[in-house]
Formats: C-alpha cells, sequence, structure tokens
C-alpha cells in the first residue's frame, strides 16, 4: 500500500475484500484500537481479545460505515468501547445497576492532601465503582455523548447523567478534587 | 470542566505493552468476510448462455448428419445419384412384398416395379422418413424414362421378362447402374428417338427430373420437426388438447429488504451484512389445457424453498438474554460455548455463527403459455402468477440493533405472512426431447414477489426474487 494511498481507497479496497488494503487499516488503527482495549480491561490478553473481536467487527461493518459523519478512527474506537464493555460483561461478570439508591463511598483520608498528578487520579478513578469508574471514562475521555453512553450500557439517557454526577461526588469525596471540576 | 477533562485524559493515558501485531492479524485474518465475487451473476448467466448455444449447435450438427432428407438445405445439393442411384431397385410382382422390408434396414427411398391389374410393370418410388412410405407413380415413370433415355432400352420390358430370378423368388433387386445398362423392349421414347437425341439433351433431362425427386421429398413428406429431436422408428409427441407437466426450478435467489423502522437504514444494512440469500428450490405439478394452437393454461400445486445464509458475529452479549429454541454454538479464544435448541447447525468459527435458514412455501400457480414454431425450434414464453397459501420460516434473524440472534418459530410465526403471498412469474423454455406422449423441456424463468412476506405491522418489508432455469416433463393426457 504505497502512501500516498487516502483512507477512502484504502475503505474501499477493503469492502472488496482486498487483504493488503485491510491488513493496512489494521496497521494504522491496532495501536489506538489496544490502547482503548486495554484502557477498559486492564489485562493485555483481554484487551488482544478485544481488539480482535474489534477488527473483525470493522470489517463485517465496513459497508455501514459513513465517511461523512465521522472519521475511521473515531468509529472504530466507539465499535471497540462496545466490545471491551460487552467482554467484561461476559467475562468479568460485570453488573450493571441501573438504579443506584445507596453509594459505599469509601472515604480514604490519605489522599485528601496530596497533590494532583495524573498517577494519583488514575488510581482514584480505578478504585471507584465500575459502573462509576466506566461512565467517567466514556464520557470524559472517550467524550461520547450521554445518548450514546444510554446506548452502549443499555440504559436509559437520564441514568446515565444520574451516574455520572454520582461517579464525580463519589471522586471528589475521595479525594477532594474541587479545583479540578 | 476542561480542566479535570484534561487531567482525566492525562490520567488514563498509559502506555500500552509491547503486542505482537503480526500474530493478531495470522488470528483475525480467518475470520474476515471472503473477497467479493464481483458480477457473479453475470458470469452464471454467460455460463448458462455459452453452454445452452454450444449444445444447441452440437446437437443441430447431429441432426442434419444424421438425416440429409429432413433439411431442405441439403435436399438441393442431392444429386439423383445420391436420392436414387446408390439404392436398390426392387422389383416384385407381389405389391406386399415391400410391406416386408426390414424397418431398420429400410433406405430412404427405394424404386419397385409391381404388375398392375393390365399385367404391366408399373416402377414407384417408396419414400421412407419416420416408419411412412409415401409412394409416387409419376416420378417413376420419369425415372424409367431417363433410364430408358440413357441405355436405349425397355426397362419395363426387361422386368417383365425376369419376372422371377434364378431361385424362383417373384423378388428381384438391381442398382440402379444395372438397371441403365438392362435391356428392354418398349418404352416412352424409342430407340429411334433415342439415337436422335444427343447425349448432352439428354442429362439435363434427367437433372429435371431428378429436381421433381428433390421436390416430392421437400413438399410431401411432412414429419413433426422438434428442436433436438430426430424422431426415428420412435412415435413423435403431439401436443394434445390436455397434457400435465412436472416442472423443476433450480434459481438464484435475491431479496429486497425495505424497512420504516427508525434506525431502518442501519437495520437493513447489517442484515445486508449478515444474512446472505442463496439458491431457491422449485417444483410443481401442473394440468394444462390447449386453449387453441397458441395458447394453452395450466394451474396447480408449487412448492418452493429458499434458502439463505445467516453468518454472525460476537452475540455473546445478547443471546443469554434472548429466549430461544435454536441451536447453536460459538468458538472464541476463550474456548467454545453452546446453546440449547433443535435447529440444525452448521460449521461454527471463530466468533462466527453459520446458520442455514430456509423459507418453504407452498403456491397454487397459474400459468399461461404461448406456442411458437420458429423452423426446428418450438419455445413457449409463459406468464403466471402464484398464491401462497402457506408459508414457513425457520432459521436465526437479525433485531434492529444488528446485534440482536434469535430463532424463535413462535416470534417468527408473529410477524412472517402464513398466507396470501402472491408473487408473478416469467420464462421462456424450449423442447430438448420428446417422443411419444412425453416431451422434455428446458428454459429460463424469473419469478418475483409482489407484495412483502412480513407482516404490514411490522416496520420490514422483505421480497425475493429468483433467476434460474427450469426442466420440464410433459405428458399427454387422453381426456
Amino acid at each position: 500500500m504505497s502512501a500516498g494511498t487516502n483512507m477512502y481507497d484504502i475503505i474501499q479496497k477493503c469492502l472488496d475484500g482486498d487483504r493488503s488494503a485491510q491488513k493496512h487499516l489494521y496497521l494504522c488503527l491496532s495501536d489506538e484500537l489496544m490502547a482503548v482495549a486495554y484502557r477498559y480491561t486492564r489485562d493485555m490478553d483481554f484487551a488482544k481479545d478485544v481488539v480482535q473481536n474489534t477488527f473483525v467487527r470493522i470489517f463485517y461493518n465496513l459497508a455501514g460505515y459513513d465517511v461523512e459523519k465521522s472519521g475511521i478512527t473515531t468509529w472504530s474506537k466507539k465499535i471497540c468501547i462496545h466490545e471491551a464493555i460487552s467482554f467484561l460483561r461476559k467475562h468479568k461478570k460485570m453488573v450493571i445497576q441501573y438504579d443506584i439508591d445507596e453509594v459505599i463511598l469509601p472515604f480514604q483520608k490519605e489522599y485528601e492532601d496530596e497533590n494532583f498528578s495524573p498517577e494519583v487520579l488514575r488510581q482514584k478513578i480505578d478504585n471507584l465503582p465500575e459502573e462509576h469508574r466506566m461512565i467517567i471514562q466514556l464520557y470524559y475521555y472517550d467524550e461520547l455523548s450521554h445518548k450514546e453512553i444510554a446506548t452502549l450500557l443499555n440504559i436509559q439517557e437520564s441514568s446515565s447523567r444520574s451516574r455520572l454526577s454520582r461517579a464525580k461526588d463519589q471522586l471528589r469525596i475521595n479525594w477532594k478534587a474541587a479545583l479540578f471540576f | 470542566m476542561e480542566n479535570f477533562q484534561q487531567n482525566i485524559k492525562k490520567a488514563f493515558e498509559t502506555p500500552v505493552p509491547t503486542w505482537d501485531k503480526d500474530q493478531m492479524w495470522q488470528d483475525i485474518e480467518p475470520l474476515l468476510p471472503p473477497k467479493k465475487r464481483k458480477n457473479r451473476i453475470f458470469f452464471f448467466w454467460l455460463i448458462l448462455a455459452v453452454v445452452a448455444t454450444g449444445t444447441w449447435m452440437f446437437m443441430d450438427r447431429n441432426n442434419e448428419s444424421e438425416s440429409p432428407t429432413e433439411s431442405p438445405k441439403s435436399n438441393t445439393s442431392t444429386t439423383l445419384q445420391e436420392v436414387v442411384g446408390s439404392q436398390p431397385v426392387t422389383t416384385s410382382k407381389n405389391p406386399e412384398i415391400d410391406q416386408d422390408q426390414n424397418q431398420k434396414n429400410r433406405p430412404a427411398a427405394t424404386l419397385s416395379t409391381t404388375k398392375n391389374t393390365k399385367g404391366q410393370s408399373d416402377l414407384k418410388v417408396n419414400e421412407y422418413i419416420g416408419g411412412t412410405k409415401i409412394t409416387d407413380t409419376n416420378v417413376s415413370k420419369n425415372i424409367t424414362q431417363n433410364a430408358e433415355i440413357l441405355s436405349g432400352t425397355d426397362f419395363d420390358k426387361n422386368r417383365s421378362d425376369k419376372g422371377q430370378n434364378k431361385s424362383g423368388n417373384p423378388e428381384k433387386t438391381n442398382s440402379f447402374s444395372t438397371v441403365l445398362k438392362s435391356q428392354g423392349e418398349t418404352g416412352t421414347l424409342s430407340q429411334n428417338e433415342e439415337a436422335i437425341m444427343p447425349l448432352e439433351k439428354q442429362i439435363p433431362l434427367l437433372y429435371s427430373k431428378e429436381k421433381e425427386v428433390v421436390s416430392l421429398t421437400e413438399n410431401k413428406v411432412k414429419t413433426p420437426e422438434y428442436f433436438f429431436v430426430k424422431p426415428s422408428g420412435i412415435q413423435p409427441y403431439v401436443p394434445q388438447k390436455w397434457f400435465v407437466t412436472a416442472n423443476f426450478m433450480l434459481a438464484q435467489a435475491a431479496k429486497k429488504s425495505e424497512s420504516l423502522h427508525p434506525d431502518g437504514d442501519t437495520w437493513k444494512q447489517n442484515r445486508q451484512n449478515i444474512e446472505s440469500v442463496k439458491e431457491s428450490i422449485t417444483s410443481s405439478l401442473l394440468i394444462n389445457r390447449k386453449l387453441n394452437t397458441s395458447f394453452s393454461i395450466g394451474a396447480g400445486l408449487q412448492y418452493q424453498k429458499i434458502n439463505e445464509v445467516v453468518t454472525a458475529r460476537d452475540v455473546r452479549q445478547t443471546v443469554n438474554d434472548i429466549p430461544s429454541d435454536s441451536a447453536f454454538y460459538y468458538t472464541s479464544l476463550s474456548g467454545t460455548e453452546f446453546f440449547a435448541g433443535n435447529v440444525r447447525q452448521t460449521k461454527t468459527t471463530g466468533y462466527q455463527i453459520y446458520s442455514p435458514n430456509s423459507l418453504t412455501r407452498w403456491s397454487i400457480p397459474v400459468v399461461m403459455r404461448y406456442h411458437l414454431t420458429l423452423g426446428k425450434l418450438r419455445i413457449e414464453p409463459s406468464l403466471g402468477l402464484q398464491l401462497t397459501f402457506l408459508q414457513r420460516y425457520q432459521g436465526i434473524h437479525i433485531g434492529p440493533d444488528g446485534r440482536m440472534i434469535y430463532k424463535d418459530k413462535a416470534l417468527f410465526e408473529t410477524f412472517m405472512k402464513t398466507s396470501r403471498m402472491l408473487s408473478w412469474s416469467g420464462g421462456i423454455d424450449m423442447t430438448l426431447y420428446a417422443f411419444k406422449d412425453y416431451e422434455i423441456r428446458m428454459g429460463l424463468i424469473y419469478q418475483r414477489d409482489l407484495n412483502q412476506v412480513l407482516r404490514s405491522a411490522y416496520s420490514l418489508s422483505e421480497t425475493y426474487s429468483h433467476k434460474g432455469i427450469s426442466l420440464e416433463i410433459r405428458k399427454n393426457l387422453s381426456w
């Protein structure tokens, strides 16, 4: 595949079943998608499984991709996120609670006076319950809308909003990080 | 807010461990869809056309070489020597003797002499085509005249002098050249006339008589002509007023989907990606009646089975939530999982589920045919209407979100139409072989649904079409 070949041509060739074009697209997207998968699964073997599923879905559904609506990377990432969440549901028995009336907020004093660092913030987010961690990741990092999150997690759009609000509250309580908001 | 988002992004930007991309690609590649076969339909019809044309030409050539008397073209180039000269000339006092000839060894044309009521010998040309004997005395006289012209002898006298051979057999067979050399006593032309007429003038007379013989075979011998058919010793097929047809059709089926669902395009796309309609097999039995010499109408019963294949991917997130009586399994990196059910399933590889689905229909067809004869070719364009009174579907289906895969007979029967389906069909076929009361025909046929196969309340419409070849066996009924 020559360097001058644009993505549109590559996609067209992929649709025709051109294996070299498909591999080219795979090489273009694999790093991004592996990062997404690893971020969600936090396990390299699981991430590989997710990425493999993602590429199979991408190549089967490539005909439905609208080049005018979004970039191929964005479109692929959404598929990857979808795959990752499905994978977690299946293999890690992740339970999505539809109504979180009571959230246990482990108050951890030792974090109160710590200064911000990405590693520490990541650690605090990782300590959140699964559904809170997931929604923060989806909304802030992957920049999905509440509507998309609702579709992805099979919940109501209002539930997505309330869950994000609770997740932020919990993070705020865990670590007095009001300055970040 | 933006600050928080940036911090979150920074927090999640952790380095990804290295991994073997090539190895993963090798794992992915077998799971990818196969390369599209372009113009598959075009090549299918092209090959069919080439095979049909080649068979036609081959069979047509064989027919011509087998019987030179049937083709007018070959007749015009036939010389008298070819038509008569090489055939044995049979003389017989007994008129019945010719009928006792062995049918297998019977030549295309023979000359025979028989005693008439006045004791004179008559020479006759007997033409055997399709087991039928045609006798023309006038032509016989002309040939006798030619024989006398060339030989200067009385051919008829020779016959009467040698009424019996040495063994006492009343029949005597001579070659035409022998006849020409034989001596006679009387004739239409006298010996003086023969002596006066130069040989150059006698030859055209001979050839003009040849034309008469050729003309006889052209105009007076009427044999049924069929494409690919050369009835030889077998009674030819003649269409009767009533006939029954058994038809078998193998077609390439296609499905057109339209959706009124809010996510109709996505759904349709997902279905098209996952479902692929394959072939359809149709068999029907019709009783037909000829309305006049050109048209006939038939009605009966038709069974049709449409096969399609669903190849789905990674349905793990939904299958557990779906009440189903289906049986399928999938194999992933983590192993193979099975789901109970009673639907036949076949090989599954990777994350794919492969399911042969089938749609069966029972219909009442009504077909109008037009009988057309173009030279040797007997073709019949037809137009039909099929009313489906029973329809069944079995297999895996795809839901609106593109991921929902289930199979539930009760559910299908709630949204599939089970009756009042209407289709039309058009076709053209030709005689392949015919004998006695039977005829075998082959042709091309197209069928298309006039309304959708799903209930109107359902937000998806599906119509099927079929393009294929048909094989038909026809039998006359003696009603």
